[in-house]
């Protein structure tokens, strides 16, 4: 039976109920979607989809552009016995498309990223990398040993 | 246990809404619902038939014309079409054709194509249904914020950047390898190691109050024999006046050929010696002797 793991957390949005909480939102610098797919058709279908709902969103998209493609080829034995010189040969392509966004908050990349991959297409995989911005930790500013007095013997 | 529940499937895979009754023509009525298991129904319906139809089945009603006939120019394909669904032929009004052609012919059509439903299809994201989603969508996205505009802001304000990976993909396995691939282990030993990095960073040992000009990672040029040369040469050429004296000294140093000098000389010894690095310094030294 067909599974499909989601590393990423989905959250459930309730019609009609939009909370606002005051937790700080994430920001992220750059989130980058790679789509890989056995057929290129579909993935510049989806590439359609997937750069018009940016657009209709207002997300900055980046660049998007088409990766080469990879072809895993093997030879087998034609025949199940003897007949070394015959042989059949296989390939499996893969076809990849990647979409860099920019300046994108956290809740916009929530919903942007969920409604894509409710859309992903059967056969279709995708990754997506995000790259979080965030402030020094405030434990971080002055060192510890400034409010706490200890004595501090140098190591040997 | 495997025989009762195969024919209960049978019976309900005619009845297409579980607690309805059906009433067909040979006057059986059969009831499903969804915890109910009639294995007596099917065993009534097999005798009953006899030679109507190929394998007991019953005679299929015909099916009416295709909805494409009745479909107006200008309706709400989002309609016809609002989730994702398999290629139905009698559904679109495109005369489509796909498949290799037989020898001299045409691709076959669409009705009774199977690589049009095996192929997935996006007519359920048509133009018109994304802007529909993404109005539905827009209340809970929120506005990135207009004041970090330049990536210089962002590195100001925010100078950590933490960078995750998330994998979709089906398979016949839970897994993916791909999400084993890591760059450090968790985001909370990350600001840990931060924090002790930073903490150790201020520590200092009493041996490093004995670092010389030689252990010196980068070449700086105050109190260098370079500088001491290049204000000796000048005051040799008198071109600030008489007198021999501090003050003299830094009036030099704040020249502009002085620091020009003093910029060249440090990029070469840094990172060491080029061409346009070369041709800088033959610049400066040039001015410095008004040539």
């Amino acid at each position: 039976p067909l599974v499909v793991a989601a590393a990423s957390r989905f959250l459930l949005f309730f019609l009609m109920q939009i909370t606002v909480t005051e937790e700080p939102d994430m920001l992220f610098q750059k989130v980058v979607i790679l789509v890989k797919g056995h057929d290129r058709a579909v993935l510049d279908s989806y590439e359609f989809f997937a750069t018009m709902a940016a657009k209709e969103l207002g997300i900055t998209i980046g660049k998007v552009f088409e990766p080469p493609k990879a072809i895993e080829r093997l030879t087998l034995l034609k025949s199940i016995h003897i007949f070394k010189k015959h042989r059949v040969q296989y390939e499996m392509r893969t076809h990849y498309r990647c979409i860099e966004l920019y300046n994108i908050t956290g809740c916009t990349a929530q919903v942007y990223l969920e409604y894509i991959q409710r859309n992903l297409p059967e056969g279709v995989a995708m990754e997506v990398t995000k790259t979080a911005m965030e402030k020094i930790p405030d434990h971080i500013l002055e060192p510890l040993w400034k409010e706490i007095p200890t004595d501090d013997k140098p190591s040997q | 246990m495997a025989s009762p529940s195969s024919k209960a499937f049978l019976s309900l895979g005619r009845i297409y809404i579980p607690l309805l009754g059906f009433n067909k023509s040979s006057g059986k009525v059969t009831y499903a619902t969804a915890l109910s298991i009639n294995s007596s129904s099917g065993n009534k319906g097999l005798p009953d038939r006899g030679g109507r139809g190929s394998l007991g089945r019953r005679p299929r009603r015909d099916a009416g014309e295709p909805r494409t006939e009745k479909m107006p120019v200008d309706q709400d394909w989002t309609a016809v079409y609002p989730a994702a669904a398999p290629f139905r032929p009698s559904s679109v009004p495109l005369p489509v054709r796909m498949g290799y052609p037989v020898k001299g012919g045409i691709p076959p059509e669409k009705k009774g194509n199977l690589e049009l439903i095996k192929i997935p299809n996006f007519l359920h994201l048509t133009p018109a249904a994304i802007k529909k989603h993404c109005e539905a969508l827009k209340p809970f996205c929120t506005e990135w914020p207009s004041a970090l505009d330049t990536d210089a802001k962002c590195d100001e304000h925010f100078p950590i950047k933490v960078e995750s990976t998330d994998y979709v993909s089906a398979g016949p396995s839970l897994r993916n390898l791909s999400a084993r691939i890591v760059h450090l282990r968790n985001y909370d030993y990350a600001m840990y190691l931060l924090t002790v990095l930073y903490h150790e960073s201020w520590k200092t040992e009493a041996w490093e109050a004995e670092k010389t000009v030689a252990d010196m990672e980068e070449y700086s040029w105050e109190d260098s024999p370079s500088q001491k040369n290049v204000l000796d040469l000048l005051l040799r050429m008198k071109v600030a006046g008489e007198g021999d004296g501090e003050e003299v000294r830094q009036q030099l140093l704040g020249r502009r050929e002085v620091q020009e000098y003093k910029d060249s000389v440090t990029r070469l010894k840094n990172e060491g010696e080029s061409e346009s690095g070369m041709v800088q310094y033959k610049e400066a030294v040039k001015k410095v002797f008004n040539l």
